[in-house]
């Protein structure tokens, strides 16, 4: 008996430890986890956003970290360090990878294994392999070996010299441009010991003591920023909230630092299943009257019933583009504004059709429209609709029974809402943009009046353009002139920005469905800033489909700097055929091959990671035929692109997404030209498997 | 389409003059797809500090200004009171929908609460909503007592339905009593019913964000 309790102690004991260790992590000032400068073994929560800025006379440095998998890290950075050479300060931008090998069991501790600055200068270069405990929730120690950057002080030969002689030597970087993934370099040359203790004193207060394994031999050299007088650094993290932490820190002991990080978890919006209005609840017929068909003869009966439907949508965010009325079926067309969750909408309006149709119309056939394509037609039974309203399972049950088909077969059996075409739609606001990683000045901002206007001449044919005055800013400032050996397809921005009042866009533009699956654009005019001229495009998307493939070719020419209606003598004919694929649990990848605005031939591979809410985060690189040499600093063309749905910030739906892409370098080699309303992103929202995903707010 | 075109922007003419004095505080158009909901919500949110803050009515306040004519007003409508403890919000809900045994009921506000014969099964536009709850046992439970297991629903961040389930017992006395017990959650929900076996006052608990719900008919 007495035994059998105390197994049933330790059981508990193991129990509180293991829970207790993952949340006290703290960002290091590389702005990933991990105690002041030194990395740990510790993740992150899995899709974790970790803003950090940090400041010390080492450096400034600004990092982006996500949680791409529960185990997977990538970082950006862009640091300052003063001095660096003759020239004066280095602006470097560098790219991390962590990966988590084992997590910590009752008593293994983490072990993870880091790329540090893998491509880039290599600056910070440095590998390492990190193990960390957890000592109850409290205590959480670390050990670990560095290389590169991580090895510079206290170094000894490289252990893994004794597998082959090639680890005892670091070769130096090949390229000066950077950007090369420097595989022949990882765990070469020097190795040393690193470690620290990060003890979480209360639930705000961490404190940090570790011993750095970097000599900042060149920080502390020649640039003469601060001494190395210990290996020991010292910090102080305080979290203000537990999305935003505040860390002082003794670096070396001759410099102080700061640290600000904050957190964003995509997968936790303000408020779970958002805070829009109630829907209307389901009107269910009475018993037998579906049998009355003696509103089929009363030819004042469609047009009532199109107005009432066309007054409910309005009130909830939608519009009625078209509506077909037969004795048992009804098809609807609609344009969704105020639902990014495309369930959400087809819930509503079913709801909502039970309210103004006649009780003989069983079939619910409502189809998406988006610029005047119909992208999907989902089908439903009146019936299911009132049955499963409040059944525990409903949304399931109500899935199970929808048919989700391709929305061309009824494309012209709806008629048309009178008075819908033609129809001006505009707005007037004040906008922001950015530019940024000049080395003259980081940060560029310009608050800009922008007026849109869209005149919608018919269904999949709009005119649209966009005026941008600058009220307030500083990217005319900028006079930068970055030589280039190719054609000046992009390395001109500077100039284009210096218009105060620009043109942005203006443009015709004509959708269609050229057959099953099938979905066509062309787009005609100031296409973007810097080019003008025709983009065609085809996409192939069946509506069950994880894959898509798509074509697209543009005949450009460069616009003025003024950003007016003139253009340039630069003229060039780009394409691509791409291909999409959605590996499911928010995995996408999209490939683009074919040629770029300089005339370089290569291809793009975009990797997302997507949330059904509508956040993204995703990296893209592009490589073609120009010479890493020829390309310039950077090597080759490559981004981050954050997608924010202004949902999860605003907490009520706005049907709108913010797109933020982070370009560290812009160069001439492996251009595009933006063209507005590419098909991928128009049609796939209505599409399998992404309905699947978000039909969890059929019912909301 | 030209002349159209240029009869139409005429119409839109005096907002848009309107709408330049504004441009540079918040956004304005005809488009909700296009403006910045951004600056108008900040717009709104300044507003709002310079607003006194309004007294929010009691449940009290709200029983006592139900006359004869507000029920004329609301066409009749069967009427209640509901109050959330957790934020001190009480509101007046009238019925609005009827399906099977389910009545839904609807603030003002376009907040709305479903219950199946007196129980709730669902809330609307609360945020954190209880999307469905199976109460089939704990109705049978209510009458004879004994032991009932209640399954709700709830979205995740990631528009995912979340199921949790209670083991409840319920003591069919009036009011009953019920006692339910999750993985991490306790709550106890309370039923006054009147002659006719009817739920008039109760005390359900919602869900972990936004707690318990008492909600108290209105009868003429």
């Amino acid at each position: 008996m007495a035994r059998k309790g105390s197994v049933v102690f330790f059981v508990s004991c193991l129990a509180t430890w293991v829970q207790a260790n993952p949340a006290g992590y703290t960002y290091s000032s590389y702005g990933t986890p991990g105690l002041i400068d030194m990395p740990t073994a510790e993740v992150a929560e899995d899709a974790e956003l970790g803003v950090t800025y940090s400041s010390s006379a080492a450096a400034n440095r600004a990092t982006l970290t996500f949680q791409l998998a529960p185990r997977l890290s990538g970082s950006f950075r862009y640091s300052m360090i003063e001095n660096w050479s003759a020239g004066g300060a280095l602006y470097d931008r560098s790219f991390d990878l962590r990966y988590q090998l084992v997590d910590e069991r009752a008593v293994m501790p983490a072990v993870a294994v880091g790329f540090q600055d893998f491509i880039g200068t290599g600056v910070y270069s440095g590998e390492y392999i990190a193990a960390t405990k957890h000592f109850g929730s409290a205590l959480a120690v670390t050990a670990g070996m560095g290389w590169g950057r991580l090895g510079s002080y206290k170094g000894f030969e490289n252990p893994l010299g004794a597998l082959d002689s090639r680890f005892e030597t670091r070769p130096t970087s090949r390229a000066a441009t950077g950007g090369q993934i420097e595989s022949a370099k990882w765990f070469r040359g020097d190795a040393a010991l690193f470690g620290g203790i990060a003890w979480r004193a209360t639930d705000k207060l961490t404190l940090k003591a570790e011993y750095s394994s970097d000599a900042y031999t060149r920080e502390t050299g020649a640039a003469g920023l601060f001494q190395h007088k210990t290996p020991l650094n010292f910090g102080i993290d305080y979290a203000y909230r537990p999305d935003l932490h505040l860390q002082a820190y003794a670096l070396h002991g001759s410099a102080i630092g700061f640290n600000l990080n904050m957190r964003i978890n995509p997968r936790k919006p303000a408020v779970y299943g958002g805070s829009a209005g109630a829907p209307l609840p389901v009107m269910p017929r009475a018993a037998g009257a579906s049998a009355d068909l003696g509103w089929v003869t009363d030819a004042d009966q469609a047009p009532a019933i199109r107005q009432r439907l066309a007054d409910l949508l309005a009130r909830d965010g939608m519009q009625l583009e078209g509506l077909a009325l037969a004795p048992t079926a009804a098809t609807v067309h609609i344009r969704v504004q105020r639902y990014l969750n495309r369930p959400q909408a087809i819930g509503r309006t079913a709801r909502i059709l039970t309210y103004v149709l006649p009780a003989s119309v069983e079939t619910l056939r409502i189809v998406p429209v988006e610029n005047g394509m119909p992208t999907a037609a989902v089908t439903l039974q009146r019936s299911h609709v009132e049955q499963f309203e409040h059944d525990p399972d409903g949304a399931w049950r109500m899935f199970a029974t929808a048919d989700i088909g391709d929305g061309t077969a009824n494309a012209a059996a709806a008629t048309p809402v009178p008075g819908l075409y033609p129809r001006l739609r505009w707005s007037l606001g004040p906008s922001v943009k950015g530019s940024l990683f000049d080395p003259d000045n980081p940060v560029r901002l310009d608050l800009n009046a922008g007026l849109l206007a869209a005149y919608d001449i018919a269904p999949g044919l709009t005119l649209s353009g966009q005026l941008q005055h600058r009220l307030v800013g500083n990217r005319n400032e900028s006079s930068r002139f970055d030589p280039s050996a190719l054609p000046r397809v992009r390395s001109d921005a500077n100039i284009y920005n210096k218009a105060d009042t620009a043109l942005s866009d203006l443009t015709l533009g004509y959708y269609f469905r050229p057959g099953e699956a099938l979905y066509g654009r062309v787009t005609v005019g100031y296409l973007e800033s810097m080019y003008a001229g025709l983009s065609t495009e085809v996409l192939w998307k069946p509506v069950n489909s994880r894959f898509a493939l798509g074509a697209e070719v543009n005949r450009l020419r460069q616009r003025d700097f003024d950003q007016d209606l003139g253009l340039r003598a630069y003229q060039v004919t780009t394409g691509h055929l791409s291909a999409y694929y959605d590996w499911g649990r928010g995995y996408h990848t999209q490939l683009d091959l074919g040629r770029y605005l300089a005339g370089d031939w290569g291809g793009t591979l975009r990797l997302d990671r997507e949330f059904a809410n509508g956040w993204r985060v995703g990296a893209y690189a592009t490589l073609t035929d120009v010479s890493a040499s020829e390309f310039g600093e950077g090597s080759f063309d490559k981004g981050i692109m954050v997608t924010i749905p202004l949902d999860h910030v605003f907490g009520r739906p706005v049907g709108r997404k913010t797109e933020a892409l982070l370009q560290p370098i812009l160069r001439d080699g492996g251009a595009r030209v933006k063209v507005d309303g590419r098909l991928y992103e128009k049609v796939r929202s209505y599409h399998q498997p992404e309905m699947r995903k978000q039909w969890g707010r059929f019912w909301r | 389409m030209g002349a159209v075109l240029a009869m139409t922007l005429a119409r839109h003419i005096p907002k848009l003059a309107a709408c330049v004095l504004l441009a540079t505080l918040a956004a304005c158009g005809n488009d909700p797809t296009t403006a910045s909901p951004g600056l108008a919500s900040l717009q709104q949110g300044f507003a709002g500090l310079f607003k006194p803050a309004q007294p929010r009515p009691t449940a009290a306040q709200i029983r006592a200004a139900v006359t004869p004519q507000v029920r004329q007003q609301l066409g009749g409508a069967t009427l209640a009171v509901t109050e959330m403890p957790e934020t001190g919000q009480a509101a007046l809900v009238y019925a609005t929908g009827r399906n099977g045994d389910v009545t839904t009921y609807s603030t003002l506000d376009n907040v709305t609460f479903a219950y199946q014969r007196g129980v709730l099964v669902g809330t609307r536009g609360l945020g954190f909503d209880l999307i469905t709850a199976d109460v089939g046992d704990v109705q049978r439970a209510l009458r004879q007592g004994g032991r009932a297991v209640r399954v709700h629903r709830y979205l995740d961040g990631e528009d995912a339905l979340q199921i949790r389930s209670f083991i409840c017992d319920i003591t069919a006395t009036n009011p009953a009593r019920e006692i339910c017990q999750g993985q991490d959650t306790r709550f106890e929900n309370e039923y006054q019913f009147d002659a006719g076996g009817r739920v008039i006052r109760s005390r359900q608990w919602v869900g972990p964000e936004r707690q318990y719900l008492i909600t108290e008919q209105l009868d003429e």
